[in-house]
């Protein structure tokens, strides 16, 4: 536990030392950030070999005080924000076309991280309402680093994020007058399905629904990632979305009634199918490169709602594993996805798929990169995505009437196919000569690689990650 | 030692092919490669198995019918081997010719000697598609399109016999030999499909049609080996994958002597009204394969004489293929070079052979095949069949006629003396073959009754009678095209590259579909937050009523 | 101990025998010309002698098996079973042949590093389909195959190659999920094991037919898009405009094969034979095979350019293999695993013929075949061969996988199945043989163009560039002697028997 309180402390107090030092604040992010993973390794080792942890924060007991717990699954969300975030802070810093290096980027990406770490640690709804405060203004500034152009949808952004935490805030205020307290697992014992607990969870939902980018209430999503820093982009795609996404978990695993969760998780399912076909053919339709990328994260955030959603629907917690895999995959692809457009838009100087023709010949090593990280998303043998979407396929057709539902897997899978290849295909045609000024920055490159290569890798290990975060039946 | 000469009978050829595409100068020496089918004529020596080849492989003769076949086959590929190298010499695609020559010597050798229907078919397939490049060898539009029908018809062929084929085998259980297979009996469908398979190569009525055109584009050495040896071909095929006892034979048989009787005289007839020599020649094979039919047709009647029946149809090959060998030499030597009289004279002999003239083959296998028929349930149409050699003197004469007005040309030249020996000796053959062949001899005496010489003599004469009357006061006979086959065969190349196949359209209005998505992409980004915000309150009301 | 040793890791070093060649390749520059090329042959060599070592051990009934842990009831599992072998024997030899092809063909050209690195990846991804010891295994390189011939297939990147490119993958890739989509309701049913002959679903007949039933038609239609089965054919005539050497491999071998190799191994070694019949699966893909049979003839004969003549006879030629696996039985099932090497010979064959013609003289179009044979019959005699093997004339391979297809057919009493080979054998004749009389009896145009690349050659010997006549001249001669000789021991046909005499129990 104590590791775990390291990983997500050690971010928030190099933050408060950037505040003095301003010179090399990058390679400070950089270690801090990595002895942050080392601290989140070393707690998943500890869960790994103790099970599940629970610490009270100065020694006050529930209801009254704050409780931290370390399970499998925030565990492991953990080690991956870390990562995420060694990953983006050695982007941020060593690439020719970071615009990030010298800008606050750096206490706010730690800010970011300590409070995504702090989120995965709570388990009671007021502790997640200030953590989700705070992502949210944290990921709005630095949308708004990129400049005047990334204002109007840092706006957009920072409205919604505001409205969603206010109607969070009731719902957690209408809970706590209904039963006085706020802890999750003492809620799990008392709550009922009335109408205050209902319009409660319903408040709730929304806003978490409205911060996670989930159908229909995604609209946000798109322009913010797509006009944020390559490096600011790549973190709230393969991060931030995640948070309220496990605080949704949480709310209707553990606090929510059954019944409540049957009806919310087939409408949740419903609405990861629709995620995945619109943001599937926006992805496919829109002709700029990281608009597309963005759309993609709607598109897979569409698995993991649908996830979620059978999970609910179905009181399958074995489905927990699919949902988890899904989230961790995506990011890591996500975080290579972006840094390749972003270097790339950065070299060609436009911002159009179309611009990409050649890539193959010119920047090859990109090009792969984007290609790989692609091929998880899509889902194809043997990487993290497709290990994700097996455990998910496993529990839906096991029995004839759960069938549709994997049409709308299927239907997923192939628009990401096209959305990815699309991409793929134009790099393929025969370059135009190049310019003389031409000079991709090779390092970036690889660095980008390493996440797609890593989320492929998942698939190496995927029967520990399975048996870890639970098993299947 | 008897694999090596097995063996070499078909790869002889091919082998020879190489060396003439090698060293130009060897051609001369061609005719060579016949040798070992020679040896094994008159040593046959053990059947040979070949388990590496394809499956049942086995070469041998195992019956008088290969063993005759094989032997004048053999002649005539020698000499007309011998013929072509004195007529082609010169020819610019010399090599393409002699391949194909010697793809379709190996082919025929092939089938001949073997045992099993792998084999043969094989052999017949080399055969039949190597025949293609004989007929188109001179270029233009005749050749094309008699090529074309063959091909066409080719092709036809072997896929019914691949059908028949297997579904003999499957009949018999698996079984790999003609000498198993003789004891199973044969499905009627099975055995039309390989009736008709062959039959196209036979060239007996109605599936003659490719004949008339190929046999005169073709050069003459071609049309010989054509004619005298790769017709045969589909006789021997349909003798040996029917089986001679079965209830098929039984109750078709009548069917397949009336279409021979019916054959026989179809091709005198049309023959008669033809203006090549060439055509002529042909028809007059239409006419004389259906003979071969019919000794078959008798065979399934009485399967208790087989061994009459296999004496009269290796007679009446040999009698045949030698004798329409020769004339087609003769009919190329005639149209094209000058010949001396007693040259000219000589094509009196397979001529009047083929008319039945006595001490000659012609007269062993009329006779047999009269007395034969005498004994058989068709007795009754004996009378058609004399009527019949009377007809095929008639023909010969026709042919003959054709033949001297074609030395009648201006500014032959004399013919190249391979050429002209090499016809010699396939002329003198149908006196030869009867007097040296020790079982056909006995025959030849039979055939010198008194009595038998006024029935062998009187049609060769009376059509003598007819024929000096019309060349003193010709007749102008109608014309009549030879060619029902080349129409069809342009049809079928029509629909070959005309196919009616739908071709998919557009159906969708891709441009409208386009505007409508531009527009809504337009709202949704500008009123992200509405949007939103509506999203929201719909999604609360739905939630709200569903949970409560 | 070394025995112990190889029969665990061959498998793995056998597929690892292509790859870091390949992944070598990807790093080198355009102007190490030796250095790619020795790469490339050490592959290839260690690739043959390996297999060549297998199909001996396996013979002596020795089995190679490699596994590693991957999902849950799922192992990644690479084996050498005789059915295997049959396939990668087929690819090794081929991708001998059409890496001297390949070589010889982009001598000169851009971007040939990143051509050969991928080429190298399309076997391995080939070998490690055909070594798949279960179906999780099987879709893993199956997918990793489409991915791998992608960049082979727009390799020329004009507009034509990347439109093909986009058709490619839109078959090949919605084929793969909905193959995903199967292979993971079966895993759901029975978990993945090994392949055995006969089938391990046997035990869940009665309780999950219709799981069996819908993961069956999933499993077809995922893998006939590979095979070019009838409404799924669409992306094979497009692929063409692949370069010479990748329409050969796609065509004969990788991509067309993958499809009708994972056919027979769901039909044989997932259901089984008996599974299959009491489920009456396989008459619907009896008829559809027999219609893409007679489909694709149909189509080709309406081509009037070579090499999409010679795409649309493929799509008929590999349906003979999902025909004679339909048919169910023994004899037929003899005939579809010998096609599946003799078709693969043929079509290589015409393949590398086309691509002579087109490097050398610059045909690419039926009617600019005239008189070819004079000024290349060497290629021209490859091709007749190639062409007669298809319409099935003896002595040529094609005609022992008709051969035995027929048989088969009548075996099981589906009589009319003879009739389609009846009517494709005059199909093939009617688009074959007017190529081939173009070829050798039409008359040559006045002058041959010299500004092809190859251009330049005499007939005979150096007609076009040594390396495309050799590897032509090659397969030829194996389509031939696998024809002649298929009585012998080691002709594709005995192997076949092998295979049969285990997957029927015989």
């Amino acid at each position: 536990m104590n590791f775990a309180l390291l990983s997500m402390t050690l971010p928030l107090m190099t933050a408060l030392v950037l505040l003095f030092i301003h010179r090399r604040a990058g390679s400070v992010v950089i270690i801090a950030s990595l002895m942050s993973l080392a601290a989140a390794l070393a707690a998943l080792y500890q869960v790994h070999l103790f099970g599940v942890q629970q610490m009270h924060l100065g020694g006050w007991q529930a209801p009254l005080g704050i409780r931290f717990q370390l399970t499998p699954v925030n565990s492991l969300l953990l080690v991956f924000t870390a990562l995420v975030h060694s990953l983006v802070a050695l982007y941020a810093n060593y690439s020719r076309h970071s615009i990030t290096n010298t800008t606050d980027f750096w206490p706010l990406a730690l800010l970011l991280h300590s409070s995504l770490a702090a989120l995965w640690l709570s388990a009671d709804l007021f502790n997640w309402y200030v953590t989700l405060e705070l992502l949210g203004l944290a990921a709005v500034a630095m949308v708004a680093l990129s400049g005047p152009k990334a204002y109007r949808p840092a706006l957009h952004y920072l409205l919604l994020s505001l409205a969603a935490s206010l109607s969070y805030l009731l719902g957690v205020a209408l809970i706590y007058g209904r039963y006085g307290f706020l802890d999750i697992a003492l809620l799990a014992d008392v709550t009922q399905a009335d109408a205050t607990t209902q319009a409660a969870l319903i408040l709730m939902t929304l806003g978490v629904m409205l911060k996670a980018a989930i159908w229909p209430l995604h609209l946000w999503l798109p322009s913010a990632h797509a006009n944020a820093p390559t490096a600011v982009s790549a973190l709230l795609s393969a991060v931030v979305v995640k948070g309220p996404f496990y605080i949704l978990w949480l709310l209707w695993t553990e606090v929510a009634p059954v019944e409540l969760a049957q009806t919310t998780g087939f409408f949740l399912a419903i609405a990861g199918i629709a995620a995945l076909i619109w943001g599937g053919w926006c992805a496919i339709r829109t002709p700029y490169l990281k608009v597309l990328v963005a759309y993609s994260t709607v598109a897979q955030l569409g698995y993991a709602t649908l996830a979620l959603g059978l999970l609910l629907y179905w009181q399958q917690t074995q489905l927990l594993v699919a949902l988890w895999l899904f989230v961790i995959a995506h990011g890591l692809a996500k975080v290579s996805m972006f840094l390749v457009a972003g270097e790339m838009q950065a070299t060609l100087g436009s911002k159009r798929v179309t611009a990409l023709k050649g890539a193959t010949q010119t920047m090859p090593v990109a090009m792969f990169a984007f290609s790989v990280a692609g091929g998880s998303i899509i889902g194809l043998p043997p990487s993290g995505g497709f290990v994700a979407k097996w455990t998910l396929l496993q529990l839906t057709l096991a029995s004839p009437i759960h069938w549709p539902w994997a049409v709308g897997i299927l239907i997923g899978t192939l628009a990401s196919a096209i959305y990815v290849f699309r991409v793929i295909v134009i790099s393929f045609n025969r370059a135009d000569p190049l310019a003389p000024d031409f000079s991709p920055d090779r390092f970036s490159h690889w660095l980008a690689m390493l996440p797609a290569l890593m989320a492929w890798l998942m698939a190496v290990v995927s029967v520990q990650l399975i048996q870890f975060l639970g098993g299947l039946p | 030692m008897s694999w090596l000469l097995w063996c070499a009978i078909p790869l002889l050829p091919l082998f020879g092919w190489m060396l003439v595409s090698r060293y130009p100068h060897v051609s001369k020496w061609l005719a060579l490669v016949t040798l070992p089918a020679f040896i094994a004529v008159f040593t046959v020596p053990e059947s040979l198995t070949l388990p590496g080849l394809w499956p049942g492989a086995q070469w041998g003769i195992n019956s008088l019918v290969n063993q005759a076949f094989l032997g004048f086959s053999a002649l005539l590929w020698a000499v007309t081997t011998v013929y072509a190298w004195g007529s082609e010499q010169g020819h610019p695609r010399i090599s393409r010719f002699w391949f194909f020559w010697t793809v379709a010597m190996s082919g025929n050798f092939l089938l001949l000697i073997a045992q099993d229907p792998a084999s043969f078919y094989a052999g017949f397939t080399l055969m039949s598609l190597a025949a293609y490049g004989l007929i188109v060898h001179y270029q233009g539009p005749l050749p094309r399109q008699a090529g074309r029908l063959y091909l066409q018809l080719a092709v036809l062929g072997e896929m019914l016999l691949y059908a028949g084929l297997i579904m003999r085998v499957h009949e018999t259980g698996g079984l790999m030999l003609f000498t198993d297979w003789q004891t199973v009996p044969i499905q009627t469908t099975t055995a039309f499909l390989l009736l008709i398979g062959f039959g196209l190569k036979a060239g007996f009525w109605p599936l003659h049609i490719w004949l008339p055109l190929a046999h005169p584009v073709a050069p003459a050495a071609a049309s010989a080996v054509l004619s005298g040896a790769m017709l045969k071909a589909g006789i021997i095929g349909i003798w040996q994958f029917i089986p001679v006892e079965s209830t098929f034979s039984l109750q078709y048989a009548s069917l397949i002597f009336y279409i021979a009787l019916f054959s026989a005289f179809y091709g005198v007839a049309v023959g008669l009204l033809q203006q090549k020599t060439k055509t002529v020649l042909a028809f007059s094979s239409v006419s004389q394969i259906s003979y071969l039919l019919m000794i078959m047709a008798l065979a399934w009647q009485d399967p208790q004489n087989l061994s009459v029946w296999l004496t009269l149809l290796a007679f009446y090959a040999v009698h045949h293929g030698l004798a329409k060998g020769a004339l087609f030499l003769g009919a190329g030597l005639t149209s094209s070079y000058q010949l001396a009289r007693w040259q000219f004279a000589l094509l009196f002999v397979p001529a009047l052979a083929l008319a039945g003239m006595p001490l000659t083959s012609g007269a062993v296998v009329k006779n047999l095949l009269k007395d034969s028929i005498d004994s058989s349930v068709f007795a009754a149409y004996l009378p058609l069949l004399t009527l019949a050699s009377l007809a095929s003197a008639l023909l010969v004469m026709r042919a003959l006629s054709c033949m001297w007005r074609d030395q009648k040309q201006q500014g032959l030249l004399p013919a190249k003396n391979t050429q002209v020996y090499s016809f010699v000796l396939l002329s003198l053959m149908p006196i030869v073959i009867p007097f040296t062949w020790p079982i056909m001899q006995q025959n030849l005496i039979d055939s010198l009754s008194l009595a038998s010489l006024w029935k062998l003599l009187w049609p060769i004469a009376f059509a003598a009678v007819i024929a000096i009357i019309f060349i003193v006061k010709p007749l102008r006979l109608p014309k009549l095209s030879s060619s029902i086959g080349r129409g069809l065969s342009l049809q079928v190349k029509f629909w070959q590259n005309h196919l009616p196949i739908p071709e998919g359209g557009n159906l969708v209005n891709l441009a409208k579909w386009r505007q409508i998505e531009r527009r809504c992409n337009r709202h949704l980004k500008a009123n992200a937050i509405s949007f939103s915000v509506v999203m929201m309150a719909i999604s609360m009301v739905l939630l709200g009523i569903f949970l409560s | 101990m070394i025995q112990d040793w190889l029969t665990t890791y061959l498998p793995l070093i056998l597929v690892l025998s292509s790859v870091i060649p390949g992944l070598i390749i990807f790093s080198l520059k355009e102007s190490q010309v030796g250095l790619r090329t020795t790469l490339n042959l050490v592959g290839v060599f260690t690739q043959l002698v390996l297999v060549g070592y297998m199909l001996l051990a396996v013979t002596q009934g020795t089995t190679f098996l490699f596994s590693l842990p991957f999902l849950p009831a799922g192992d990644l599992i690479l084996q050498a079973d005789a059915l295997s072998l049959q396939f990668i024997s087929l690819s090794s030899v081929l991708w001998l042949a059409t890496t001297v092809y390949a070589i010889g063909y982009l001598e000169g050209t851009a971007l040939r590093s990143r051509f050969f690195g991928y080429f190298s990846l399309c076997v391995s991804a080939t070998v490690g389909l055909a070594l798949s010891g279960n179906l999780l295994t099987f879709l893993v390189f199956y997918e990793l195959l489409t991915l791998a011939t992608f960049p082979l297939v727009v390799h020329s990147g004009t507009p034509a190659a990347l439109r093909a490119g986009r058709i490619y993958l839109a078959y090949t890739l919605g084929g793969g999920a909905i193959a995903m989509v199967g292979v993971a309701l079966l895993h759901s049913v029975s978990g993945s094991p090994q392949f055995v002959p006969g089938g391990y679903l046997s035990g869940f007949l009665t309780d999950h037919s219709a799981s069996l039933t819908v993961a069956f038609v999933l499993l077809i239609v995922g893998f006939g898009v590979k095979a070019a089965l009838l409404p799924l054919h669409g992306w094979l005539p497009q692929a063409m405009v692949a370069p010479a050497p990748v329409s050969a491999l796609l065509h004969a071998v990788a991509v067309v094969k993958a499809g009708a190799f994972g056919i027979i191994r769901v039909v044989y070694d997932v259901f089984g034979i008996e599974a299959s019949d009491q489920l009456h699966l396989t008459q619907g893909l009896l008829w559809l095979a027999a219609a893409t049979i007679l489909y694709g003839s149909i189509k080709a004969l309406k081509q009037q350019e070579i090499k999409k003549r010679l795409a649309y006879s493929t799509v008929s030629q590999v349906s003979y293999i999902t025909l004679g696996v339909a048919l169910l039985g023994p004899i037929a099932a003899i005939g579809a695993l010998v096609h599946l090497v003799h078709q693969g010979l043929m079509k290589i064959t015409l393949f590398f013929c086309a691509g002579n013609f087109a490097e050398t003289l610059n045909v690419h179009r039926v009617n600019e075949m005239n008189g070819l044979g004079q000024r290349m019959p060497f290629t021209m005699a490859a091709f007749t061969i190639g062409a007669l093997g298809m319409i099935g004339v003896p002595p040529i391979a094609g005609f022992i996988s008709k051969w035995y297809l027929g048989l088969g057919a009548l075996e099981v009493g589906q009589d009319w199945v003879v009739w389609v080979f009846v009517g494709s054998g005059l199909l093939n004749a009617a688009y074959f043989l007017p190529l081939v009389y173009r070829g050798w009896f039409a008359k040559p145009p006045n002058s041959w163009p010299d500004n092809a690349r190859f251009s330049g050659g005499t007939a005979g010997w150096k007609e076009t560039h040594w390396m495309l006549l050799i590897s032509t001249l090659f397969t030829a001669a194996l389509a031939l002697i696998s024809g002649i000789f298929a009585g012998t021991g080691w002709s594709p046909l005995a192997w076949a028997q092998f295979i049969v005499s285990q997957e029927f129990s015989l």
